[in-house]
């Protein structure tokens, strides 16, 4: 296996040369025409004429044709063209920004802010040697950064429940609530800049790459709208240095994960998502009696299923340009305790709170009681961070009181103990509900909470597709628990005619059982 | 080289197996465009009937198409429409408000490609559905998914099994799911196709103090309803989103050699002040000052027809949409320059007084999966028990001696007594109407051949509950059912659930029923 500077090194033979300039001529003003032309249809309609210009229309979701048959494959070409000169990367972050800018142009203004902030920022923390000053440019990149994040994202909840508050205790302060519009993956991207500037500040890391590096690394369209939060230690090295072609096994590697993360998202998440809707429905109905265990099993299956597919297909798109992304999912609801369902799920997340958040605060490094209230704090934050909403603070703060409630009494140790094997199978389960229960937090309108939790004193209904939907993610989930990894990651140690008849049973599983609805991906609100 | 290939076997043999399958099912099965590109649609109830109609329509050549929301869908009958139009062929491709106005251009675009002889776009609206800045946003999902299936270069590339997935769609949907949940049925497509498009409305029906909260929440407590002209209805640069809709159409139609005709539904209030009508009619007069391809008439948007003649605010009770279809029809016949024909006779029957026949007493029913037992309660009821069980849980008895061609109305009491409701069958030879009276819901809702179901709310937790049903055959079954919380009439009984039934009558009427009084 040659190292990536090895290959970087290499030149091209002469035949080689001249088919790649031929290829580049060709291709490069095709491909760019391309992507231009979906990603900025409406211009061109309203410049040219809405007939002139082909219906084809780039949004950002990974589950639309035009994403998946023009923009990928264009962006591909282009990269692989140029992949040992320095525009690889400019065509990564102009392909990245396009395609996010699909959802407003205006929404590239915070993007490239931050990113150029944070490069100087960063820049300055590595050279600088006086503390001080290093600490207040650190802190003030963070309150920036935070600042942002705060304004797009609770400034207009914020506003909201005040007016609202001010209105109910009569109050005569009488303001419009604010209306900023939420530029997608705020909140991953403010993560990841965070953590750049974090670990220069500290020490851990040291910048390196041109801007048009970082940019990338920040604005890498696999992972901008939700993750994984990838550190820069990880990420930018693969960005920085001149990467290898992918090969063979790579590639089919990658398009697996894609076709995967597809099915999961429209085939099992979205359907999911029907039943969460038909519950939802069904508590308007006289009788919706254990309506409230169909809509927390669904909506776990379609959180999972959803968010889940969004990383593989991230892995995937990534792995096609060289750079590996970090798993961020681990049969998560196989976990026996809440500190186990935090190693494996979203777990780009849970590193980051926990060595940006919970350990800063001090971890369980000050006593016992310290120790709780930082994972409580650390919980508070991690629910806030998902959204403006009190849901997503009570699911935060639940999750940290259930991280308090099994340091106090070790539910999963007790039943390890006195059942065995069962008592494992049984600590999952007891998880997995309490798990079920917060959800009812994140999703359901805080009118529907006492309905659905009521409902709960009745048996569950019957419900046909969750039962089929249920036992597909177990099925998979238990075959990657047993080996220690997910179901997606046992494809390659599968025979190849295996393999073939898995993107089979994919591809159909999509056409005849897709929900269809092309719904964008839950983490793409946060 | 050839390694390099090797290594992709797999991937290889899944395109072999999948190319194979789409060759064979392409060859057998022969799926038309909108067949195939189902595949990008929402599965749900709009979906599912403008895909219906557009499969059934897409080569039909019709010389003039509608397109636009409900009101039109259940409001406008191209059987009478064409009684005015000289032989030329009228669609009606309405839906719904949910596919927006990008779902209405994205159907008109689709049939203009296909269809070169299209003469005219009729474009359909209620009052209540102009676009404005909600509707727009809300909207623009199912309209933007249209567009994409079957106007983009994408419609080309669906795989032909999709053909299968509505079968397949159709048994997972559909199983457990009550009768009258959202799904447009086979049978239901079955009418449509064979009215042109039309489809009767089935919408519950309100009775009571709900009715009349929600004429006086629709109308106002005058029945004038207070309509000013709002932000919502003004694009951010302040353009009206009215006239920039309509121009998008305006500018479709012309480049196709079409006339775009804009025509408004029936209002169902009995006044309108404010200054919305003004603003729109402005709208509307300037679009056909810009357009010379477009008709519309500005001073006739808005035209009040009784509040009893519609079951809710922009559908038309059934047996009205004959009269608008008329009335689309004389409209149409005069922007093509038809010479204008005394209208056809409505062929309806006198209304008749004398009971068709005696009608046997719930007692002597045959009773299926349920037990008739005499009630304690007064009116004579009989109690109805459901037996324990899957199944459906009702009695039937077999009229005889009926006059094909009448309009029968059955009224019967009821009173819940655990079963939510009870569901009227009536049963001929290759007909079937349904009537579901919610007896806790306070709403009816009819199906099938059925013509009109309604309920009345009794003293005492009574109701009275009635359908109305167009007699085509000499001998009928007719069967009460009891209703399960899904209002479905196959369930599991617990044989303790069941309804007090009595006052079972018949009679002979119009097909214009009579109707629950205005609030006003």
């Amino acid at each position: 296996m040659a190292t990536i500077e090895a290959v970087a090194r290499e030149a091209p033979a002469p035949d080689a040369s001249l088919r790649l300039t031929f290829a580049r001529i060709l291709f490069t003003p095709l491909c760019a025409a391309l992507i231009i032309l979906i990603a900025f249809r409406g211009f061109l309609a309203a410049a040219i004429g809405d007939d002139w210009v082909p219906r084809v229309q780039l949004h950002l979701q990974f589950n639309s044709l035009p994403f998946l048959l023009i923009f990928l494959p264009c962006t591909f070409v282009l990269y692989a063209l140029y992949r040992r000169t320095a525009l690889a990367n400019w065509i990564l972050t102009l392909a990245g920004l396009a395609f996010y800018a699909t959802a407003g142009l205006i929404y590239l203004a915070p993007l490239v802010f931050t990113c150029v902030f944070d490069y100087v920022v960063g820049a300055y923390l590595a050279r600088a040697d006086d503390e001080r000053r290093r600490r207040v440019a650190f802190v003030a990149s963070v309150a920036v950064q935070l600042f942002l994040l705060c304004v797009f994202k609770y400034a207009g909840w914020l506003s909201t429940e005040l007016a609202g508050l001010f209105a109910a205790l009569g109050i005569g302060l009488a303001f419009a609530p604010l209306a900023l519009p939420l530029p997608p993956g705020i909140s991953f991207y403010t993560f990841h800049t965070i953590s750049y500037t974090a670990d220069i500040y500290r020490r851990k890391f040291q910048p390196r790459g041109r801007l048009i590096d970082y940019i990338t690394f920040v604005g890498f369209f696999p992972q901008l709208i939700a993750g994984p939060i990838a550190r820069a230690s990880e990420l930018l090295p693969q960005v920085a240095a001149t990467r290898p072609a992918v090969s063979a096994a790579q590639a089919e590697e990658a398009f697996w994960l894609i076709a995967w993360g597809l099915f999961k998202k429209i085939s099992l998440a979205d359907n999911f998502g029907v039943v969460v809707g038909q519950a939802t429905a069904e508590l308007a109905q006289p009788h919706h009696g254990g309506v409230g265990y169909i809509f927390m099993i669904a909506f776990a299956g379609q959180i999972y299923c959803d968010f889940s597919a969004y990383t593989d297909i991230a892995r995937g798109v990534g792995k096609l340009f060289g750079i590996e992304l970090p798993r961020n999912f681990l049969t998560p609801y196989l976990a026996t305790s809440p500190s186990e369902f935090w190693q494996r799920w979203h777990i780009s997340l849970s590193r980051w709170l926990r060595d940006y958040l919970y350990i800063p605060l001090g971890g369980e490094r000050e006593g016992r009681l310290k120790t709780l209230r930082n994972l409580a704090i650390t919980m508070f934050l991690g629910g806030l961070w998902h959204g403006a909403g009190f849901g997503f603070i009570v699911w935060g703060l639940y999750h940290g009181a259930l991280l308090v409630l099994y340091r106090l009494v070790p539910i999963d140790d007790i039943l390890r103990r006195h059942l065995k094997r069962a008592g494992h199978w049984l600590a999952v389960l007891v998880m997995f509900a309490f798990v079920c229960i917060g959800w009812m937090f994140f999703r359901a309108p805080s009118g529907d909470l006492l309905p659905l939790f009521a409902s709960l004193a009745h048996a569950p209904p019957f419900s046909l597709r969750l039962l089929l939907l249920g036992a597909a993610v177990i099925a998979t989930d238990f075959a990657g628990y047993r080996n220690g990894s997910e179901f997606v990651d046992l494809y390659p140690l599968a025979p190849w005619w295996v393999r073939g008849l898995l993107l089979v049973v994919v591809f159909y599983g999509i056409v005849f059982f897709g929900a269809l609805e092309q719904n964008e991906f839950i983490y793409f609100q946060f | 080289m050839s390694s390099f290939i090797f290594s992709f076997r797999a991937v290889f043999l899944a395109l072999g197996v999948i190319a194979a399958t789409e060759g064979v099912c392409a060859l057998a099965l022969r799926p038309g465009i909108v067949e195939r590109t189902k595949f990008n649609l929402i599965d749900r109830f709009h979906s599912a009937v403008i895909f219906g109609k557009l499969d059934d329509f897409a080569d039909s050549a019709p010389d003039i198409v509608q397109v636009g929301d409900s009101s039109g869908f259940h409001g406008v009958r191209p059987d009478f429409v064409m009684r005015y139009l000289g032989g030329l062929k009228y669609v009606n491709l309405s839906c719904c408000a949910a596919l927006g106005y990008d779902g209405y251009y994205g159907i008109a675009d689709f049939m203009l490609r296909r269809n070169p002889g299209i003469k005219a776009v009729v474009l359909y609206v209620s009052l209540n559905n102009l676009p404005r800045a909600d509707l727009i946003d809300g909207q623009h999902q199912l309209g933007a998914f249209i567009q994409n299936s079957l106007t983009t270069p994408f419609a080309y590339l669906s795989p032909a099994t999709v053909a299968l997935r509505q079968r397949i769609v159709d048994a997972m949907e559909k199983k457990g799911q009550a009768k009258t949940d959202a799904v447009f049925t086979e049978d239901m497509r079955v009418s449509a196709r064979a009215h042109h498009g039309w489809w009767a409305e089935h919408d519950r029906r309100l009775a009571g103090d709900k009715r009349t909260a929600f004429w006086r929440e629709a109308c106002g407590p005058r029945g004038v309803k207070i309509w000013n002209d709002e932000r919502s209805y003004y694009a951010p640069d302040g353009q009206s989103y009215t006239l920039a809709e309509l121009e998008r159409f305006a500018l479709l139609t012309a480049h196709h050699g079409a006339k775009l005709i804009v025509l408004f539904h029936p209002f169902s209030c009995p006044r309108v002040e404010g200054s919305f009508l003004d603003a729109r009619r402005a709208d509307i007069r300037t679009l056909v000052q810009r357009h010379q391809n477009v008709i519309a008439l500005p001073e006739q948007m808005v035209e009040p027809w009784p509040t009893e003649e519609f079951v809710s605010s922009d559908h038309l009770r059934v047996g009205y949409d004959e009269e608008n279809g008329k009335r689309v029809g004389k409209l149409l016949a005069e922007v093509f320059g038809l010479a204008a024909r005394s209208d056809a006779p409505d062929d309806l029957g006198a209304a008749e007084t004398t009971p068709p026949g005696t009608l046997p007493s719930v007692s002597a029913w045959t009773a299926d999966g349920a037990v008739v037992t005499p009630g304690s309660e007064p009116r004579g009821a009989q109690r109805l028990i459901e037996s324990m069980g899957p199944g459906t849980h009702g009695i039937e008895t077999k009229l005889t001696g009926l006059m094909p061609g009448r309009t029968l109305v059955l009224s019967f009491a009821a009173k819940a007594i655990g079963a939510r409701g009870v569901f009227v069958e009536v049963l001929a030879h290759g007909n079937r109407g349904g009537g579901y009276c919610d007896l806790y819901g306070a709403t009816a809702q009819r199906d099938g051949d059925m013509r009109d179901a309604g309920i009345e709310p009794d003293p005492d937790g009574w109701s009275r509950c009635w359908v109305a049903m167009p007699v085509e055959a000499p001998e009928v079954t007719l069967r009460l059912s009891l209703m399960n919380e899904r209002l479905d009439p196959a369930y599991v009984g617990d044989g303790k659930s069941g309804a007090l039934l009595g006052l079972v009558a018949m009679r002979e009427t119009t097909r214009f029923l009579a109707q629950e009084a205005s609030p006003w």
